[in-house]
Formats: C-alpha cells, sequence, structure tokens
C-alpha cells in the first residue's frame, strides 16, 4: 500500500480510490476512461456514507458500495449535464447537476469541506468539458484530499519520520570531533561515579582500620592522602570530561546548524516562483533561524545528554549491585516507579502546558492585531478598551502558569521525597548489617554503605533528562521536517541537457502554442502565439486574469509553459542558459523591492562592479538622480526594510535605474506605473520612455495612455490574444475588445488618451 | 414582497418580470444572529432582497425557507470526544457527531473558537466546522479528553 492510501486511510478514515468491484465492473467498458472521482460523504439524510462521483469521458455516475456489489444510484451521459450549481452551507455543500438552461435536473449530492476541493475540480472539468487530465483520477484525488494534510506536515509523509537519521547524517563531517565529544561524555559520567567508591573504601580501608587501631596514623594519613588524591583526580578528570564535551558538542551543533543553515539558503535561491507563492517568507526565515537553533540545541546536548543519562542510569545500577546485590537491587527496583511518576508527571504538565499555551497565543494574536492597528485605535480614542481587553488576555494566560508553576513545584518535592523513601528504605535494610558483626557473611561496612547513600543523589538527574525525551524528540523533529521540507523541494523547471548561450541578445520573441496553467487543471493560457521584432514595444492590454502578467512570467521563465514552445532570437528559452536569460531579461514590476543598504547598492544589484558614472547615468535616465540628491546623504542613503524609507513612486524609479544599468535586450514592465500620482506617473513615464529605446519590450498598463508608444498592442482575454494591432487599427473595430476598453476609460478618464 | 417557492425541479426559486430566478439565501451573520437577515441572491450574486425574519413569510413560503435554512446551518456537531492525540504538526481528534465518527486534524496551534458560554467550534484542515454545543452537558471523559483545549 503506498504512502498516500495509507495516509486518507488513517488519517481520514476513507479510501483512497474508488472501490475494486467497480474497477472490476468497468473494465467491461468499451474504451472508457475515469477522468475524476469523488467521495460524496454525506447521504440525503446527511448521515456520513461512502458514495462515489465519477466522472469519465463519456458519463457522469454516482455509485454505492453495497453489502455485496456496486449500486448505481445515478448514470447520465456526460453530455446531458450542462450546468452545475452550488448551494453553499456553513458545513456542507450541495451540488445540483442540471442540463442546459435552468433544467432537466439530474440529480444533487451532499458533501463536507473534505472533499471540495476535488468536487470543485469535478464541476471545472464539467462545466469546461475538460477530457483530458495530466495525473490518473486516483492520484488526482488522492493529492488533492491530502493537501491541506501534507501542507500542515510540511509535506513529510509518514516514511519520511527518518528525518532524525538524516539529521544526524549532517554530523558525518565532523565525525572524529563527535566521537571525541561523545566519548567525553561517557567517560565523565562513569567517571562521577568514582569519587562515590572511593569515598566508601576510604572509610572502610582508612577511617574505620584507624578507628579500631589496625593501622598508625602515620600509614592511615598517607593512606588518606592517596585516597584524597583519587578524588581529586577524578573530580578533575570528571570536569576535564565535561568541559571536553560541551565544547566540543556545542561547537559541533553549531557547525550543523551553520551548514543547515547555507544548505537551506543556497537551496531556497534554486527553487521556482511556485514555491514562494505556497510559503510566506516568515515561515522560510523561522526555518533559516529558530529550527536550525532548535536543531543545535538538540545536537549540542539532547543526544548527549540522553545518552549520557542513560549511560549513567546503566552504570549506577551496575555498580550498586556489584557493590552489594542487596542492596543495589533495592536501589534499582524503584526506578522503573519513578521513571513512570517523571512520565505521568509530563502528561499532567503537557495538558497544563497546552492551557497555557492556548492562552499564551490569544494575548499574541491580539499584539499581532492591535499594535499594527494602533493609529486606528488612536483614531477612535479606543486606547483604554484596549488596554482592557489586553490586560483581561494578559490575566488569563498569567493564571495558566500559576496551574503550571504550582503543579511542577508540587511534584518535584515528592519525587524527592521518593528518592529519599528509596534512602530510607536502604537505611531500613543496611541499619541490621551494619549492626550485625564483622564476620557475619551479611555484614555490610560503612564504606559500601556511605558509597550507596553518594550513588542516590546521582540518580535524580538521569531521571529528569529521560522524562524529557519525548518533548526534546518532538521539537528536534518538527524543526528537521520544516527544514527538510524546503531541501527536499525540486524545482519544477529542469535544466535541458544541451545548454545554449548565444553570443549575444537580438531579442526576437515566439511564443508558439503555448499553454499553460497554474494549478495543471484551469488553463490560463490556452493556445497563445505570437512574434515580436527586435526593438519593438508591445502594449498588453485585457482585463485582470485575462494571462497578461502569465505571459511576462512565461518570457522570464519563472514558469514554463505546460506545452508549446517560448523562443528567444530562435532558441527554445528552455534550453538557453538560465543565467543568460537572466542578463537579457529584465522585469520592472508594479511593487519594486529594494533591499536594505544604500541606494547606490539596490541600483547596483546584478552588476556590483558598475562604475560610478555609469550609476549616476542610470539614475539620471530613470529620474531618479535629482530626488536621490536631495537626500542628505545622497547616493549612500541607506533605505529601510523593503524600501519602505522612500514614496512609491522613488523606489520606482530606482528599480527603473537597476534595470537601465543592468541592461537588458528585452524588457518587461509589468503595471510598472498603476500604483503612483498623475506626477509621479509623469516622471516614471519619462524614464520609461528613455529605458525602452533600442530594447524589445513587453509592457503590460491598466492606463492605455501608458501605452501611447507601443508598436503594436495584443489584447489577452481569458488566456487567448482576442486582438493584435497598432491602436488606430484596433479603436477602428467598433465592437472589437480594445475599443471596448478603450471607450470605458475614455468616458472615466475624459479627453483624449492616446492620441 | 418577494415570492419564494420551489420549482418542479425542486429548486429554491423566485419570478422577476415573469422569468424564474434560481435563488441563493446567504445569512448575513450566520453565527451571532442565527434567526434573521437573510440575503437573497440570483445566481450571479445580484441581491434581489434583504429578507430580516422568516417570520415575516407567508406559512408555505416560511416553511421553504425553514427548510433550505437548516440545510445551510448545518454543522457537524461533536456529541463525543473519543480521543485527541498530538502528533508532528498536527492535532488528530476523534469524536463522535450524529453523523458518524469522525477522525480529523488541525493545525497544533489552531485552538477551538469561544462561540459563546459552553460553546466552541472547531475548524479542521480541510474547513469543516465541528461545534461543541456545551461543553458541560458532555459526558465526563469527554470532558477529561477536551479540558485542556477548551477550558
Amino acid at each position: 500500500m503506498n504512502i498516500n492510501n495509507e495516509m486518507i486511510k488513517n488519517y481520514l478514515q476513507q479510501r483512497s480510490d474508488l472501490p475494486e468491484e467497480f474497477y472490476t465492473l468497468f473494465g467491461s467498458m468499451d474504451q472508457e476512461r475515469v477522468l475524476l472521482f469523488s467521495l460524496i460523504d454525506l447521504d440525503a439524510e446527511l448521515k456520513f456514507c461512502q458514495r462515489w462521483l465519477i466522472l469519465t469521458d463519456k458519463r457522469l455516475l454516482l455509485i454505492e458500495q453495497g453489502q455485496d456489489k456496486i449500486n448505481c444510484l445515478h448514470e447520465y451521459e456526460r453530455a446531458l449535464v450542462k450546468k452545475v450549481l452550488e448551494v453553499k452551507s456553513l458545513g456542507l455543500t450541495t451540488l445540483q447537476f442540471l442540463g442546459g438552461g435552468n433544467g432537466p435536473f439530474f440529480f444533487e449530492v451532499q458533501f463536507t469541506h473534505r472533499q471540495k476541493a476535488m468536487m470543485e475540480k469535478m464541476r471545472f472539468a464539467i462545466e469546461e468539458s475538460v477530457f483530458k487530465m495530466e495525473m490518473s483520477a486516483a492520484e488526482t484525488y488522492q493529492s488533492t484530499i491530502l493537501k491541506p494534510i501534507l501542507e500542515a506536515r510540511n509535506n513529510l509523509a509518514d516514511e519520511n519520520q527518518d528525518a532524525l537519521v538524516r539529521l544526524l547524517h549532517y554530523l558525518r563531517p565532523y565525525k572524529k570531533e563527535v566521537i571525541i565529544g561523545m566519548t567525553a561524555a561517557l567517560c565523565g559520567s562513569f567517571i562521577s561515579l568514582i569519587p562515590a567508591y572511593l569515598s566508601g573504601r576510604l572509610i572502610d580501608d582508612v577511617v574505620r582500620p584507624y578507628q579500631s587501631h589496625e593501622l598508625t596514623g602515620p600509614l592511615a594519613s598517607k593512606l588518606g592522602l592517596t585516597f584524597i588524591i583519587g578524588l581529586v583526580g577524578a573530580y578533575i578528570l570528571r570536569e576535564f570530561f565535561i568541559w571536553q564535551r560541551l565544547k566540543r558538542m556545542s561547537i559541533i551543533g553549531e557547525k550543523v546548524a551553520s551548514d543547515l543553515r547555507n544548505d537551506l539558503f543556497q537551496h531556497i535561491q534554486t527553487l521556482g516562483a511556485d514555491f514562494f507563492s505556497r510559503k510566506h517568507s516568515g515561515s522560510l526565515i523561522s526555518r533559516i533561524g529558530s529550527d536550525t537553533d532548535r536543531i543545535w540545541d538538540f545536537i549540542a546536548f539532547g543526544v548527549v545528554e540522553v545518552t549520557v543519562a542513560i549511560g549513567t542510569l546503566i552504570g549506577l545500577s551496575v555498580v550498586l549491585m556489584a557493590r552489594d546485590f542487596k542492596l543495589g537491587l533495592a536501589m534499582v527496583l524503584p526506578l522503573p516507579f519513578l521513571l513512570f511518576a517523571i512520565y505521568w508527571q509530563g502528561e499532567r504538565m503537557k495538558k497544563l502546558f497546552i492551557r497555557a499555551w492556548r492562552k499564551w497565543s490569544v494575548v499574541t494574536s491580539h499584539l499581532s492585531d492591535v499594535i499594527p492597528g494602533i493609529q486606528v485605535v488612536k483614531v477612535f480614542g479606543q486606547e483604554s478598551r484596549e488596554v482592557k481587553r489586553f490586560t483581561q488576555k494578559n490575566k488569563d494566560f498569567t493564571e495558566e502558569t500559576f496551574a503550571f508553576h504550582r503543579t511542577w513545584t508540587t511534584f518535584w518535592p515528592l519525587l524527592m521525597l521518593g528518592v529519599h523513601t528509596t534512602t530510607i528504605l536502604m537505611w531500613g535494610l543496611a541499619t541490621p548489617r551494619l549492626l550485625s558483626p564483622a564476620e557475619n557473611p551479611e555484614h555490610l561496612t560503612a564504606g559500601v554503605f556511605v558509597s550507596f547513600l553518594l550513588y542516590a543523589t546521582l540518580m535524580v538527574w538521569p531521571l529528569e533528562i529521560i522524562g524529557q525525551v519525548s518533548r526534546m524528540l518532538n521539537r528536534a523533529l518538527s524543526s528537521a521536517y520544516r527544514i527538510f521540507e524546503i531541501l527536499d523541494t525540486r524545482n519544477p523547471m529542469p535544466m535541458a541537457s544541451a545548454i545554449q548561450v548565444p553570443a549575444v541578445c537580438l531579442g526576437d520573441i515566439e511564443f508558439q502554442n503555448v499553454f499553460f496553467s497554474y494549478d495543471k487543471l484551469r488553463p490560463i493560457l490556452k493556445n497563445v502565439n505570437f512574434q515580436i521584432r527586435q526593438g519593438e514595444m508591445i502594449g498588453l492590454v485585457g482585463t485582470s486574469g485575462g494571462g497578461k502578467s502569465t505571459i511576462t512570467k512565461l518570457l522570464a521563465r519563472i514558469y514554463d509553459p505546460h506545452s508549446g514552445i517560448i523562443r528567444i532570437d530562435g532558441y527554445d528559452l528552455k534550453e538557453l542558459e538560465p543565467a543568460w536569460v537572466k542578463k537579457n531579461v529584465g522585469m520592472v514590476l508594479q511593487e519594486p523591492y529594494l533591499f536594505f543598504g544604500t541606494i547606490w547598492e539596490n541600483i547596483t544589484y546584478g552588476l556590483p562592479n558598475a562604475g560610478e558614472l555609469d550609476i549616476i547615468a542610470a539614475a539620471k535616465a530613470a529620474n531618479a538622480h535629482d530626488f536621490i540628491l536631495k537626500l542628505p546623504n545622497g547616493y549612500d542613503t541607506v533605505v529601510g526594510e523593503r524600501g519602505h524609507t522612500l514614496s512609491g513612486g522613488e523606489r520606482q524609479r530606482i528599480s527603473i535605474a537597476r534595470a537601465i544599468l543592468h541592461d537588458p535586450k528585452i524588457l518587461l514592465l509589468d503595471e510598472a506605473t498603476s500604483a503612483v500620482d498623475t506626477e509621479t506617473e509623469r516622471k516614471i513615464q519619462e524614464a520609461l520612455d528613455k529605458l525602452v529605446v533600442n530594447r524589445t519590450t513587453i509592457a503590460i498598463a491598466h492606463r492605455l495612455s501608458t501605452l501611447r508608444k507601443a508598436d503594436r498592442l495584443m489584447v489577452i482575454d481569458n488566456g487567448n490574444i482576442v486582438e493584435m494591432g497598432t491602436h488606430r487599427e484596433l479603436v477602428a473595430k467598433a465592437d472589437g475588445k480594445y475599443a471596448e476598453l478603450y471607450r470605458l476609460q475614455f468616458e472615466v478618464e475624459g479627453g483624449s488618451l492616446l492620441n | 414582497m418577494i415570492e419564494i417557492y420551489k420549482n418542479e425541479l425542486g429548486l429554491l426559486c423566485t419570478r422577476k418580470q415573469n422569468a424564474e430566478i434560481i435563488l441563493e439565501v446567504r445569512p448575513c451573520f450566520p453565527w451571532s444572529r442565527k434567526h434573521g437577515f437573510y440575503s437573497l441572491r440570483d445566481e450571479k450574486g445580484v441581491e434581489l432582497a434583504l429578507l430580516s425574519s422568516v417570520e415575516t413569510l407567508p406559512q408555505a413560503m416560511r416553511e421553504i425557507m425553514v427548510e433550505r435554512l437548516e440545510q445551510l446551518g448545518f454543522t457537524l456537531k461533536i456529541l463525543q470526544v473519543l480521543k485527541i492525540v498530538e502528533d508532528i504538526e498536527l492535532r488528530h481528534f476523534e469524536v463522535r457527531t450524529p453523523c458518524g465518527v469522525r477522525i480529523f486534524q488541525t493545525m497544533l496551534d489552531d485552538w477551538p473558537k469561544k462561540m459563546g458560554q459552553g460553546h466552541f467550534l472547531i475548524t479542521d484542515l480541510h474547513g469543516d466546522l465541528y461545534q461543541i454545543a456545551d461543553f458541560e452537558e458532555m459526558d465526563k471523559e469527554s470532558k477529561r479528553i477536551l479540558e485542556p483545549y477548551v477550558a
């Protein structure tokens, strides 16, 4: 069973494919293909059920798994079903399948939101007469139904729970250091057992013989000194090994975290736009930052401490039983109970932690809601109301922390009481043996007993660490999952085997039978064909969502078309070296992005060795030079995060200067002037006019006036180029799409737009 | 007053200039004021009428609307909580509802939303809604399991 089937079964308790009986039945149907299917999980009485809506290239069927056979509840020729009506409810959706117009009504199905994404695909396929699917019906169903779960789990399925092992692979380059660190850790923990042993021997071999006059004073002193030197040596060695362990493992942890950060950042640069549209930048930053930090914590301390704790407990048990089996057993036997008590406490604390965490998330969401909106709070004079709301939420959280602290502060003295009870038990068992004559085989020496008492104090720490193993592992695994999700993501745009690097770029562009869809179902571009000659300026116009921006994204190779070919100077774009494409295809976006740094660093981004005169010339051409020099620090002015210290128009002109300096042969302008006032637009337009000279330019603009210099205009509607020609030619088409758009803007803005 | 009826196909409709229009009902306040303010719209989403209460409708229309509103307000009600298990990034709930037993997942930092005294709403990863009508009225074991998430 594949992992998707298993996840669907375990997580959603439903089938991952159509019942086998259906395929048996279906096999006899002549050349009919199942395109899509979906589970219908609610019946007419709104009880859970397992029915399947199946779309083939010929029919639409609703089947139900009966006791011993498949029942077909509805079956219609696909061509008859023309329309699907949707009734949205809070917790379910109803789809009604109808013929043309408002009837005839065939049947309706109801399902929970879990099935909605899949049902939307089916609805689209029915209404848009889709007869070809890229994936098999089962694959489409499984990936759609699991998508929210896989995304929540950072796209790591159960089979990838070897994340921890993969994480440990990062230790490989530091194998030697790890071996030294781990050996030091184990040596340190075993040496910790020596002082208690030596103390016992000191009492039995020196103190008591001296007190009973079996040893002379000088000899006892000499022997005592030897033991004390031994103790000093043991303590020094122990601390030496601990120092070695801490030093090496914390540095290894940092190295691994640094390697992970480098790998992550390097890998992120290779990923396609699709990935960044799915992931928030905040989430990526936290993966590079706090998740790698957690990994450091786990490697530097977690792995070692758990190993040392287990080693110490085993070592203690062996030593205790070797020294005195009965007494040792009395100390070792309570260990499982103490471990259980710690586990039980952990479970209790988990519940309290969940409560505190929930209340804390209320506090933080209040903060993240109110602080960015503080101006609105002030304008409406709601400061005291907000303070009151915050105080209440803060109080709720604080009270939870009281419960949390009450519990652990009560538990630890109780646990210690448990440990002390073991000590008392030891006293109880040992006292008669301590008082028995020395020749009694059961006699226990004071030294052995003292060493037992000292060993008892060593038990608490490993118990505590082992009690935290599960929490520590879960935290590290979560972080490892989040990191490996990125590292496992591959750029969906593979490199061609034979890479072309033409000596020069002329700027000829060709789209040949280009189809593209963001979700592989709803086509955004449908068989787009056009040719642009070098140096031409093309204006792309049309309604929002028509596919204009998609054309520029395909040309900049942010995405690849699903079928068809895009050519630059006759070369297939997929075969051109990506760096060559980046160098020769430049983009000016609607919302320019400036990095934190000086203005000149932002202008020279992509061309860091540009000369000062070139930079100034580019800024002048972009109408940016004058405003830059009005700033006290000129080109050395540091622009804040995302360039927020500048106005929108100023940021745009810097981005245009960047494009001018970059000097691409093909320039893509995506709504470059849409977000600015008229005066700024004029300045930007002037800059763009200079920029487009001697370049092939594709410009998208809602304001048709900005395209007045375009050689040709292409009107895009619903994924197709519906009109192409000069402004004059297109306006002349009385019932044309462009003429309509032009008239609408003319009415709104008044006066001449392009003349 | 707007005319509301079910046509022969069972679809909720109204009539405008002798043409039959399929009606869509959108409650304005699906949670806070469940019993009033419904926007009646055509297929393109244009509002044809705003109904402040079904009580103002004639008997036959009221029955049709009440039936539709019951369907629109449908959510899964949690009768019993069988299990809550935390996993990497996910929290799994196993619950009993009037429709049957259901397993669903939420993110670890998504919490049941308090809608009123003892009334909670859980939204799962797929967007399904699960209501706890009255926490205090639940069985002892369900309360014990749910307590950290709602108390």
